[in-house]
């Protein structure tokens, strides 16, 4: 497959099978590593065995520009997004990789991951080559960049390493896991008989001689190839030297050299200035016509020239290092350094008509031309600091002398920006020394940069506040001063994104600093700069995620996933935890909250977002408190203070404050939260912090207030609090501080004002489904709802009612329960218990009573002791309660039933007496206000609650009469699932353990014959759904309650024989004689006989 | 620059992380001492932070080993409000600064600007002395490290002849200026000496934090204590 970064042409190379051996025994292993001196093979042992890949190869030449990982990352990326192209996929997240908004860490990991989401968005193997890895400085950035993709391995992409000398990566720890083979020098030799390979053909040389080359080599290929170029001059052995290797390469050369003619000794002195021979380059500087032939002619005879295709179509070549080092030698031994710096800077000149800046540097830089060098920098620099590629900016300026940068404030500026973020303090200095000579001159642009990027600086090394707003207010000043004018948009657009982070992260300034950042955003867009419109987007998300203004931010972040490839970019995905995080919180489901804090954390420490971690520790705090951790929420809260002490900077130290009175009010100790929020208030001004901070602390104020018993001042602080949540339509504040309100005037004896608000509180809850309040107490919120109950005023929101209270815990809703019959005139209570009776209902555990084999009570999942029933008659009174159909049953007949023979005074105190021990079993400590609840008697009239109480023979029979309905409605399938149902229902006799009871014995058999008959229904229904396994199974099943049923039989004869299993059939027959015959003493019927002879006769 | 930083609370070495990330270090971070000494030993960093209360090996013994080790890295110890004693034991061991929790700005800058001075000076500067009078008042600068050993040196600038017409010290601190228990010892003796004899005494360039030690130590109640610009 051809791609952009093609493999090194292989010109008539010996097939190293040995070697080849090797790599595909080691081939599972993720990278490959190939070791050897120059002029080893190693190039074009990777090329030849590469050359039969199947998948596509990326070969990366690596060189000195590629120590920085902006443009080692860029390289890769196109290459790798060219392959995806080809395969039709558009790679995710295009490879780009923003600039840092809110984080210190400047490339490394946002490279990688850039590269990891690209990577992942392959669908089939890649193999890259990243050959010359010894042109990299270790220490470089680029050189890091490849050792983290090592170590990470990505699952479809295998790397070859071609190096001269050993890497400095952790080689045994790759190693262990199975993440590298190595190649060596040694492996690479030539064998004899790879030697003899080499000189295949070659008649001028016998096998002694051979052997002789392969001592002297040892096995080194560069030598091979000399020794093969020097036969072919000189066509004789004696003059080589005992040993050959890379170090007599100059010697070597240098007989070879010599006998080459004069015009192409020099094309190649001249040529060997350039990193790569363009031939257009050639032909107008240097051997108009003939350039290709030479090279051809010398890349033919293998002499240390390799041709690289280029996407021009034009051929490009380079010469092997070794022979080109030679070759500069030469160069300046016979011609001088100022020919050396002359024909650099003559080159450097062409690239720059040919508007490649970069390698025009490359020269320039070789020649020193450093007039040439300053007027690339500083027409090319800010392109460089808007892309992010700052250390090849900064190897420029580094080569230029110290005093060139220091009186020009572009360089000045250009150079601070180089060392963005990692500068620290000294880039203010710099930045208001590049300001001033700006200012001097005047140049509009620079002061526009350089002020944006004095801020930035400041706001990230946390310099005080007052410093921050001043250079704010100059650069409003500067974009005042220009206003109107449509000149710098970039610099203005950037200068106002960075007021924004400014007034947001240094100065605590929300609502300018979102106003700032609507302006970048504007001005971005109007020029068509998606990078600025995205950094001024994720700052002024920021922002509202600092306001706790999370429906903005929640706006925002939407617009932004679209802007980053889906959202992948860190701040983004910080940002939208912390969104996230919030509102999980919101909904209870801290769970979830915990996940997304954990990722915050990550990514906030991965890439050094500071300012988001304030609002991370303040999430985590919040967390904890919902989750009971108190303790460790004030840790938290205390670390925020810290953390706000570290910054001097007092925004959250409010916020820290605020944490530590909701802490202490939801753990009721009402005078330290109203301690900690009177500080709280104090902080957290309402001019600079934004108005959300302000209101929320009064809003707590209030409700602490309320809870100390002050409800003047808490009505003050709600209502302020309740105008400006319902200002900003934040729903669920609303209706937090309507629920205090709505108590509040119910606790002063305001009711028609206590319904307001609650109604109010009520409504918003209800049409946002929250479940969860983060400020009101689960108390609170049930004593509300009773209120609304009491009032007749739940309707509307009655379901909703329910389903909160199902979520408290029983024991909370039986407290408030009385805490509303405490406050209920004494007039009053019987009404209210009346209309509370339903909802304490449901706060007791519901009875089943099962009936059909083992008589059992459950309560619960618990079966309830009989023991506690004091004696059997409890549970006979019980029996004949459900016996007789559970509802408004007379006393007179549960007393005929158990005591027919006592008198009627004895019977009644029989009844009385073990009625209470019935009830007090079932229900040991009633609410003395609600009575007993499962055993109802009034009037003479005894029933069993239908809502907590459940009877599995009423069950029974009405899922029968369902099953039969539905068949007769021909809904056959949903028939039968009644049918089993019912059928399942019935484990035994009804009261099987009360054989004698007459008055039970009559119910008994009439629900054995209901249970015959569902189950022949059920069996027959199966057959005319063809359905003869289950069938058959029916019919046995059936045979095993009652083996004399003579109908089963007959059905299962035929349905054997229907089947072709007539001996079955036949079987069962005899089966049917044997049993009437043991059981009864009679035979089968008549029916019976005529099919089995109708089987028979078959 | 290489930064460690030793603390057994993991928010706190988070926040260190991410302020002095910001600040330009290359940070790294323990969350205990046995792990910071084997990571100091790997990446040799210049500054090292620790707290003084650890579980295991403590700030202390951290100091006291990084000492042995010969590396010459600048530690700074994190102190807990009124760990004066800790405090200064660390000086004894020649602990370049500390600070106090919850660390404040201006403390954590100037013990890092005074860690980078310090690590241009050569490794036992020794203690040095020098006087200048003009009219009643003595300025006195004192450089290197003061110790009980540097007595007849720093004593010797007060001998009663010198004192006759004197009637204020100033004694002006160099920015690499360290001290040690002794040393405190005797700068309280000097001071006390002085008052006695009604010779008001001024400190002046002190470093944020030494402020705080001599504040710690009753100095401030004798003489008059000025700190040193805040660095920007």
């Amino acid at each position: 497959m051809t791609t952009p970064y093609p493999s090194p042409h292989i010109f008539d190379a010996v097939k190293r099978q040995r070697l080849f051996d090797l790599l595909n025994e080691n081939y599972q292993q993720r990278n490959i590593l190939v070791i050897g001196q120059a002029a080893q093979g190693k190039t074009t042992l990777v090329a030849s065995y590469l050359e039969a890949a199947p998948e596509p190869v990326l070969w990366f030449q690596l060189s000195r520009d590629d120590n920085d990982q902006a443009l080692l990352f860029e390289r890769l990326v196109n290459g790798i997004t060219g392959i995806c192209r080809q395969n039709r996929r558009e790679p995710e997240g295009g490879g780009r990789v923003p600039n840092s908004i809110l984080g210190t860490e400047q490339g490394l990991q946002r490279h990688l991951e850039g590269l990891s989401i690209v990577l992942q968005s392959m669908s089939s193997p890649l193999t890259i080559v990243l050959d010359d890895l010894e042109s990299m400085d270790e220490m470089s950035s680029g050189f890091q960049l490849i050792n983290e993709i090592l170590s990470n391995g990505f699952k479809l992409l295998k790397i070859f390493l071609v190096s001269r000398r050993m890497p400095g990566f952790n080689i045994p720890r790759l190693k262990l896991d199975h993440k590298v083979f190595i190649l060596n020098n040694d492996d690479l030799a030539f064998t004899l008989d790879e030697t003899r390979l080499f000189f295949a053909g070659d008649k001028r040389v016998s096998s002694g001689d051979i052997e002789k080359i392969h001592h002297i080599t040892d096995g080194w290929a560069g030598g091979l190839t000399l020794v093969s170029e020097s036969l072919r001059r000189f066509k004789r052995m004696n003059h080589l030297p005992d040993r050959l290797s890379s170090e007599v390469f100059d010697f070597f050369s240098q007989e070879i050299y010599q006998t080459l003619p004069d015009r192409i000794s020099q094309f190649l002195i001249q040529t060997s200035v350039l990193d790569t021979i363009d031939l257009e380059i050639v032909d107008r500087l240097f051997e108009p016509g003939h350039g290709l032939e030479i090279l051809v002619e010398l890349e033919r005879r293998n002499l240390f020239v390799q041709r690289i295709d280029s996407d021009t179509g034009r051929p490009k070549f380079k010469y092997h290092n070794l022979f080109r080092e030679f070759l500069l030698q030469d160069l300046l031994k016979t011609s001088g350094s100022s020919a050396y710096k002359s024909l650099n800077q003559k080159i450097g000149q062409f690239f720059w008509e040919k508007k490649d800046h970069e390698q025009a540097m490359n020269y320039f830089l070789e020649a020193k031309a450093f007039p040439d060098i300053v007027r690339i920098i500083k027409i090319k620099g800010t392109d460089y600091i808007i892309s992010g590629k700052l250390s090849g900016l900064e190897k420029w300026i580094s080569r230029l002398p110290e005093d060139t940068i220091q009186n020009d404030p572009w360089l000045i500026f250009l150079s601070t920006m180089t060392q963005r973020i990692k500068g620290g303090k000294k880039n203010i200095r710099r930045l208001e020394t590049a300001f001033s000579l700006f200012e001097q001159i005047p140049d509009i642009r620079g002061m526009l940069l350089s002020a944006g990027y004095l801020i930035e600086a400041a706001v990230f090394i946390r310099q005080p506040s007052p410093m921050i707003l001043e250079w704010n207010q100059k650069g409003e000043a500067l974009l005042q001063k220009i206003s109107g004018k449509k000149q710098y948009a970039w610099a203005r657009a950037l200068l106002w994104q960075q007021i924004g982070l400014g007034y947001i992260a240094g100065d605590g300034n929300i609502p300018k600093g979102v106003s700032a950042c609507r302006n970048a955003v504007l001005l971005g867009r109007h020029i068509n700069n998606s990078d600025l419109v995205l950094n001024a987007s994720i700052t002024m998300t920021f922002g509202y995620v600092q306001a706790g203004d999370f429906v903005n931010a929640r706006q925002m972040l939407s617009k932004i996933k679209h802007m980053t490839g889906e959202g992948r970019n860190p701040e983004y995905r910080a940002l939208k935890s912390m969104v996230d995080i919030d509102f999980a919180l919101k909904n209870g489901r801290f769970d979830e909250a915990g996940e997304c804090l954990a990722r915050s954390e990550a990514d906030i420490e991965k890439f050094g977002l500071i300012f988001l971690y304030p609002g991370f520790v303040e999430a985590k705090a919040l967390h904890q408190i919902y989750t009971g951790q108190f303790d460790e929420a004030r840790q938290t809260a205390d670390h925020l203070n810290d953390f706000s002490i570290l910054e001097g900077n007092d925004f959250y130290r409010g916020i820290s404050h605020r944490i530590k009175a909701l802490s202490f009010l939801q753990e009721k100790r009402f005078t330290s939260a109203s301690r900690e929020i009177q500080k709280a208030l104090k902080e957290l001004d309402q001019a600079r912090k934004g108005d959300i901070h302000h209101f929320l602390a009064k809003q707590m104020e209030g409700l602490i207030s309320f809870s100390n018993n002050n409800p003047d001042e808490a009505r003050r602080s709600l209502v302020s609090a309740l105008g400006y949540f319902e200002s900003i339509a934040s729903d669920l504040s609303c209706a937090e501080t309507c629920f205090a309100l709505g108590l509040l005037f119910w606790e002063t004896k305001d009711t028609q004002q206590a319904m307001h608000y609650l109604n109010r509180a009520f409504e918003k809850s209800f049409a946002g489904a929250y479940l969860f309040f983060p400020l009101i107490s689960r108390e609170t919120l049930i004593q509300c709802a009773f209120l609304l109950v009491i009032y007749h005023e739940i309707r509307p929101f009655e379901s909703y009612v329910l389903s909160l209270l199902d979520l408290c815990d029983p024991k909370q809703v039986r407290e408030q329960i009385d805490w509303i019959l405490a406050r209920t005139e004494k007039a009053q209570t019987e009404r209210v218990i009346e209309i509370l009776r339903p909802y304490y209902k449901r706060l007791l555990p519901g009875i089943r009573i099962e009936t059909l084999g083992k008589f059992n009570i459950f309560c619960g999942n618990k079966i309830l002791d009989k023991k506690a029933f004091e004696g059997s008659r409890p549970l006979l009174l019980l029996k004949s309660i459900v016996l007789h159909g559970s509802r408004d049953i007379p006393k007179e007949i549960l007393i005929d039933d158990i005591w027919p023979d006592a008198t009627a005074k004895a019977g009644d105190k029989n009844f009385k007496i073990n009625l209470h021990r019935l009830r007090k079993a079932i229900e040991p400590s009633p609410k003395k206000e609600f009575g007993y609840s499962y055993i109802l008697h009034r009037a003479g009239l005894i029933s069993l609650d239908p809502q907590l109480v459940v009877v599995d023979a009423d069950e029974f029979i009405a899922f029968g009469a369902r099953a039969m309905a539905l068949e007769r409605d021909n809904r056959p399938d949903t028939a039968l699932e009644f049918y089993t149902r019912a059928v399942g229902m019935y484990k035994g006799d009804y009261f099987c353990e009360e054989p004698y009871m007459e008055w039970i014995s009559r119910k008994r058999d009439l629900f054995r014959i209901k249970f015959m008959e569902l189950v022949q229904k059920k069996a027959m229904l199966h057959e005319d759904l063809d359905e003869i396994d289950r069938a058959i199974e029916t019919w046995n099943f059936i045979l095993s309650v009652d083996p004399c049923f003579e109908t089963a039989y007959q059905n299962l004869m035929i349905l054997h024989a229907d089947t072709g299993r007539q001996k079955k059939a036949l079987d069962t027959f005899e089966q049917c004689r044997r049993v009437l015959e043991k059981e009864m003493g009679s035979g089968p019927d008549k029916e019976t006989l005529f099919i089995y002879e109708q089987i028979k006769s078959r | 620059m290489k930064i460690l930083v030793i603390d057994d609370e993991k928010p706190t070495l988070s926040m260190f992380k991410l302020f002095l990330t910001a600040y330009g270090y290359e940070v790294y971070t323990a969350q205990d001492g046995e792990r910071g000494l084997v990571l100091f030993n790997e990446i040799c960093p210049e500054i090292v932070f620790t707290d003084i209360r650890m579980p295991g090996i403590d700030g202390l013994e951290v100091l006291r080993r990084i000492r042995e080790s010969g590396i010459a890295s600048q530690v700074i110890i994190i102190t807990g409000h009124g760990d004066m004693e800790k405090a200064v034991e660390a000086l004894d061991l020649d602990a370049s600064d500390f600070i106090n929790k919850p660390v404040e700005r201006q403390a954590l800058n100037s013990a890092l600007a005074r860690a980078e001075k310090r690590k241009q000076l050569p490794l036992d500067p020794g203690f040095e002395c020098s006087g200048k009078q003009q009219e009643g008042n003595l300025s006195v600068f004192l450089k290197g490290k003061l110790t009980a050993s540097a007595r007849d040196v720093f004593s010797g600038k007060f001998n009663p002849g010198v004192l006759n017409d004197v009637e204020q010290v100033c004694l002006i601190l160099d920015d690499g200026f360290s001290i040690d228990r002794s040393g405190i010892s005797l700068l309280t003796e000097v001071i006390q000496g002085l008052r006695q004899k009604h010779i008001r005494v001024f400190m002046e360039n002190l470093s944020y934090n030494y402020a705080r030690v001599f504040q710690m130590a009753g100095i401030d109640k004798i003489a008059v204590l000025k700190e040193a610009l805040p660095e920007e």
